[in-house]
């Protein structure tokens, strides 16, 4: 099984509720992760991702006054952002479709839906680091490759024997219920004219 | 990152142009190690942190089960006034909807879900709106008078399919685009029973649970 050493990744947490900064900071306090930078809005985010040396976002999405799908579309599109391919995982209680589809057309990474446990949210990170997706800049889009299927580690109790070792970097697999919410997240693909790029 | 780290690939040209950029993974570069720590101990603590503050997120579930009573007592009496009021109330069970699950209380994330689906799918000035929002209240401040843990088993089971037989009756169709600050939640079509007021839920709490991990 894969191990992780957190200690030196600076995250950037954005959420609008203090309750919810808590819940996440304590989760990635207790993964590791000792650099945690926290805002309160998409606003603040684009400051503190201009001013300190950020490694991975994870932002929500109801927020005001910025929301975290404009903070996003920023970070994507703005000149003025230093790191415009810094990961972004997205988390909400929104899980329609066409919410995911418009998170992932503006350039998220990744998606977690809440609640948010401790076991989702490393399996994301951990798919994050295992998984990493380039970067396509089209005239009409600029962010991460949006065609692949996501096979999300799982820590559950359910594993059925025999598969873990071909889709979980960490020795685990996906749950059915997760793996089907984030195929949804990455399933829409790019243009026809891109879907002809080879990419590993 | 330094330009001799970034691999540019023009696949297209013309109105197909399409660039793929492809960069060292530096996340892997600083955390992949073979003496880092064990996911399940990650798990582990941090369940354990998070059990730590469910103390807080039920403080957060009872003022914010006042303050929507408040509000909702205000709807009505001004007409004009009663979109923000709305807007608050949704926020609230927003909040009470995404945490509920993580410290173990799956019936009040249920219940909040409830509620923001009736709040995004209900037109303004529906007359049964107020009072459904009101039931919703009463089911939310009930679980918590009576200790009720994680799903609530059948009683649950029972009481989210009622209230979401209200969201179904008073709400209209699911949404599929934005409304209100959100819109149509999961799509999740469930049966609908007679519906049951909160009062009529027997006494009886599921037993206690740890938060999920």
């Amino acid at each position: 099984m894969a191990r992780y050493n957190f200690e030196a990744l600076a995250v950037l947490l954005i959420d609008d509720s203090p309750m919810m900064r808590r819940v996440v900071n304590q989760m990635l306090h207790a993964f590791g992760v000792e650099s945690v930078h926290i805002a309160a809005d998409g606003k603040s985010g684009l400051k503190m991702l201009n001013a300190f040396h950020i490694d991975l976002v994870i932002t929500d999405w109801l927020m005001e006054p910025m929301d975290g799908f404009d903070f996003v579309r920023l970070v994507r599109t703005d000149p003025y952002v230093a790191t415009p391919m810094v990961p972004i995982l997205m988390m909400t209680a929104h899980s329609e479709l066409w919410r995911v589809a418009a998170a992932r057309d503006a350039g998220i990474n990744e998606f977690i839906l809440k609640p948010i446990t401790p076991a989702n949210l490393l399996s994301r990170l951990i798919y994050m680091i295992e998984k990493p997706r380039p970067f396509v800049r089209t005239h009409t889009y600029f962010g991460p490759d949006r065609r692949r299927k996501a096979e999300y580690p799982y820590f559950g109790p359910d594993r059925r024997s025999g598969e873990a070792a071909e889709s979980d970097p960490s020795g685990a697999q996906a749950p059915a219920e997760d793996a089907g919410k984030a195929t949804a997240v990455v399933a829409g693909g790019e243009p026809a004219a891109e879907t002809t790029m080879v990419l590993q | 990152m330094p330009d001799d780290d970034i691999k540019r690939t023009t696949i297209n040209a013309g109105k197909n142009w399409c660039e793929m950029i492809e960069t060292r993974n530096q996340l892997k570069e600083r955390t992949a190690t073979p003496d880092g720590r064990d996911p399940g101990e990650m798990i582990a603590e941090a369940g354990d942190q998070v059990a730590s503050l469910t103390a807080d997120f039920l403080d957060i579930v009872d003022d914010g089960t006042r303050a929507m009573q408040t509000l909702a007592a205000h709807l009505g009496t001004s007409p004009q006034d009663d979109d923000p009021l709305l807007a608050r109330i949704y926020r609230i069970a927003h909040e009470v909807k995404g945490q509920g699950q993580t410290f173990g209380y799956e019936l009040i994330s249920t219940i909040g879900q409830s509620l923001c689906a009736l709040l995004e799918r209900t037109s303004p000035g529906e007359p049964r709106l107020t009072a459904s929002i009101v039931t919703h209240l009463d089911a939310l401040a009930l679980v918590r008078a009576r200790g009720i843990t994680g799903d609530g088993g059948a009683l649950g089971q029972h009481l989210a399919n009622a209230l979401w037989g209200e969201v179904e009756v008073v709400g209209g169709p699911p949404a599929t685009g934005p409304r209100l600050s959100g819109g149509n939640q999961e799509g999740i079509e469930m049966p609908r029973l007679a519906v049951i007021t909160p009062a009529a839920l027997p006494e009886g709490a599921t037993p206690a649970r740890k938060p999920d991990r």
